[in-house]
């Protein structure tokens, strides 16, 4: 799986918004600090659940288990807002 | 909107009392800021400014969402740009064409954050013997090219208007005793012409004096060569009048010049970028070639003192070369 190199991510003030290009329009949507910085550190790159899992476990320092079931629900999200290429 | 403009180029901590005024704002104040910046394509500066802000000062969600969602447009406009102006340069390169970028990128390598300047189209200079084999590649290549009326090229690659001059210099015809092409006066010397080119007709933006106030600022070669350049090229009054407006609503110290620059405030505040938003100029725009050329032509009459008192041997040269080349096509 490869992040879409070209959904982006915008910081202003504490808030982030993440656009992303579909056929014929951009899509926002507002998102919060970690998932920003998982689009900012994969954008365009391949990955596993493990690499993102692995990343928010540098980042947050958060519990293995957490860190695996956000990477999944991180995922989730991707594949919902169509960022995720074969 | 400018005092906002001011500390992002500066790259100062804002004021208190600029502090206090934002913190004062009601939604339909920040509305009005965030406007007057789109129409001045200076909100890629207005957003750097806000985010420098102390963080008692808070931007309504949906100013701060709109903020986003344009300098995402911008970012994404300027990648499109690049692309553009990489294929068409290595288009010209390969057939030999010697090709300069005027404004743009270079414009936009000094701003504190170079990816937010908002790029309108390409302006490309190709010397006038290489102009026939620009239009034979483009055409060859499927991209139609159009005269216009100043003399120079017109193209759409990929949604990207691009501008070819054969001439360095907006106004001026001879070139010959002016700086070599491309450098750092050369570029000054195009900007102070451009701005004035637009001042003197439907009228000019901020970003464009923006453009000119980094350049001038960060221009590290002989001054006096420089002002030599100027002189040459006949902007000596106008740069002075251009240095005083940026001295007193873009500078280090406001307000620290005699020279009285409220008129082309006036231009800038009433006209925005290109004079686009200067009453009727939109529905002119939308109007007929010959309706649009009569709108223009009314917009240079009126101002013609003001580029007169400034540069009247660019201005009467402008004239000359418009009028030629409307009558001619």
């Amino acid at each position: 799986m490869r992040l879409d190199p070209d959904c982006r991510i915008v910081d202003f003030r504490g808030r982030h918004m993440l656009t992303v290009s579909r056929p014929g329009r951009l899509a926002s949507y507002e998102v919060n600090g970690s998932f920003a910085f998982l689009v900012w550190k994969f954008r365009g790159h391949e990955f596993t659940a493990g690499d993102i899992a692995a990343a928010l476990l540098d980042e947050y320092g958060i519990p293995e288990e957490k860190a695996l079931a956000d990477a999944g629900a991180v995922i989730a999200l991707w594949e919902e807002y169509g960022m995720i290429r074969p | 909107m400018m005092e906002l403009v001011r500390e992002a180029l500066l790259g100062a901590p804002p004021p208190s009392w600029l502090v206090a005024s934002l913190q004062a704002l009601d939604d339909e104040g920040w509305r009005s800021l965030l406007e007057e910046a789109r129409r001045q394509t200076v909100t890629g500066l207005f957003f750097t400014s806000l985010d420098r802000l102390p963080a008692e000062v808070e931007v309504p969600a949906d100013i701060s969402m709109a903020l986003m969602a344009e300098v995402d447009g911008i970012l994404r406009k300027n990648a499109l740009v690049r692309e553009v102006e990489s294929t068409v340069l290595s288009l010209f390169s390969s057939a030999g064409l010697a090709t300069v970028i005027m404004k743009g990128s270079a414009c936009a390598a000094r701003y504190p954050d170079p990816g937010y300047r908002e790029q309108g189209d390409i302006d490309l200079y190709v010397q006038a013997d290489g102009i026939q084999s620009v239009r034979d590649l483009l055409s060859a290549a499927g991209y139609p090219v159009a005269d216009s009326p100043d003399d120079s090229l017109l193209c759409n690659v990929k949604g990207v208007d691009i501008d070819i001059h054969r001439v360095y210099y907006d106004f001026c015809r001879h070139t010959d005793s002016l700086p070599e092409v491309p450098s750092p006066e050369a570029e000054l010397v195009m900007l102070a012409a451009h701005i004035l080119k637009h001042a003197a007709g439907p009228g000019v933006g901020l970003r464009q004096i923006c453009d000119f106030a980094l350049a001038d600022r960060m221009f590290q070669g002989d001054r006096q060569a420089l002002g030599e350049a100027f002189r040459t090229a006949g902007l000596e009054r106008w740069v002075r009048h251009l240095r005083a407006f940026v001295c007193d609503y873009l500078g280090e110290n406001p307000s620290s010049t005699t020279n009285d620059s409220s008129r082309l405030l006036d231009i800038v505040a009433s006209g925005g970028n290109f004079g686009h938003y200067g009453h009727g100029r939109q529905d002119s725009l939308g109007q007929s070639s010959i309706k649009r050329k009569a709108d223009t032509l009314v917009r240079m009459i009126s101002r013609l003192p003001f580029a007169m008192r400034y540069a009247p041997a660019m201005t009467l040269k402008r004239f000359a070369s418009l009028s030629f080349n409307n009558i001619g096509r």
